[in-house]
C-alpha cells in the first residue's frame, strides 16, 4: 500500500508538471497555426504533445525526484541535463512529428530561442523565490532573536 | 551503582555523590541533578565539567550516540540526548535542525533558501548547517513565518 501511495503521489506531482508543459506546447501550436492562417490543431498532433510532455515531466522527475533533498554537489550538471532534455524532446518532437507544418527556417529557430528563454525563465523564477525567501527568513531571524 | 537514600535533619537536601573517578554514569547523574537549574552540565576531553549557560552553546550535535556541544570556543559532551536539550531548551532558542542537529536560534548568523524546501543556516561560528526538509517548515513556524 505504501508503494502504491508513493507511485499515485508521484504521478500526481508529475501529470501536474505534465500539464504544465502541455499548455505552453499547445498555446505555441497554436499561436503559430494562427499566425500561419489555420485555425485548427489535429488531435493526433495534440497527443503526441502530451506524450512528449508526460515524457519529459517522467525524466525531469528522476533528475530532481519529487519531494527530496537534492545535493548541491552537481547540481549544475543536472540543470545542463534538464535543459538538453527539454531541448532533445521539444525541439526533436517538433522537427520530427512535424508540429508546426510549414514554418520557415527563421520561425523555427525564433521558436527555438523562445524554448530556451522559457528555460531560463523557470530557473530564474526559481533563483528569485529563493532569494525572496532567503529575505523573508533572516528577517524571521532577526525578529525573532531581537525578541527575545 | 548503589543508591542509598537517607532520611536525615537536615535544613536542606543534600546530595553527596561517591565514585572512585567520574565516569560517564557518574557525569550522567551530575548532569541531571544540575539541570534543574538553566545551566547545562557538560564535560570536555579532559572529563573536567563546565556548567555552560545555553545562550554559550551554538549547535549540538550526535556522533556515534554521543551528544557533542559546541561553543565559539570549544567542544564537550553531554549526557542529555537532543531531544532533552531541544525540550528543555526550547524557550531559550534551541531547534531541532535535523534527525542528529540541534541549534541554538540566537547563534545563526543568517539563513539561506535552497532547493526541495531545505535551509541552510551559518552560524556565528561561520560553520554552516543544513536544516533538512522536514525541519525547515518548524523553523519556519518558529520564526513566525
Amino acid at each position: 500500500m505504501e508503494q502504491f501511495n508513493r507511485f499515485y503521489l508521484w504521478g500526481v506531482e508529475t501529470k501536474y508538471h505534465m500539464g504544465l508543459y502541455f499548455s505552453a506546447a499547445v498555446s505555441f501550436k497554436g499561436l503559430v497555426s494562427v499566425l500561419m492562417g489555420g485555425w485548427t490543431v489535429e488531435i493526433l498532433t495534440l497527443l503526441e504533445m502530451l506524450l512528449a510532455c508526460f515524457a519529459f515531466a517522467c525524466l525531469e522527475s528522476a533528475i530532481f525526484p519529487h519531494g527530496k533533498e537534492w545535493p548541491k554537489e552537481g547540481q549544475g550538471k543536472r540543470v545542463l541535463l534538464w535543459a538538453a532534455l527539454a531541448n532533445l524532446i521539444f525541439a526533436g518532437c517538433g522537427w520530427a512529428l512535424c508540429w508546426f507544418p510549414g514554418i520557415p527556417l527563421w520561425g523555427a529557430l525564433v521558436l527555438l530561442l523562445i524554448l530556451e528563454y522559457c528555460l531560463a525563465a523557470m530557473w530564474y523564477a526559481l533563483r528569485l523565490k529563493e532569494q525572496r525567501d532567503t529575505a523573508a527568513l533572516n528577517q524571521g531571524l532577526r525578529r525573532f532573536q531581537e525578541g527575545a | 551503582m548503589k543508591i542509598t537514600v537517607e532520611h536525615m535533619d537536615l535544613p536542606e537536601n543534600e546530595v553527596i555523590l561517591r565514585c572512585p573517578a567520574l565516569d560517564e554514569e557518574m557525569l550522567g547523574v551530575l548532569s541531571l541533578l544540575r539541570s534543574g537549574l538553566q545551566r547545562l552540565c557538560v564535560w570536555d576531553d579532559n572529563r573536567r565539567t563546565t556548567l555552560l549557560t545555553p545562550d554559550e552553546v551554538v549547535y549540538c550535535e550526535t556522533v556515534d550516540d554521543r551528544v557533542f556541544v559546541y561553543t565559539g570556543q570549544a567542544m564537550y559532551q553531554t549526557a542529555l540526548g537532543l531531544g532533552e536539550l531541544e525540550s528543555r531548551y526550547s524557550g531559550l532558542g534551541f531547534f531541532r535542525a535535523g534527525k542528529s542537529a540541534v541549534v541554538n536560534l540566537h547563534q545563526i548568523r543568517s539563513l539561506v533558501s535552497q532547493g526541495a524546501g531545505r535551509i541552510q543556516a551559518t552560524l556565528a561560528t561561520g560553520e554552516k548547517l543544513m536544516v533538512s526538509r522536514r525541519y525547515a517548515p518548524l523553523l519556519r513556524e518558529r520564526l513566525g513565518l
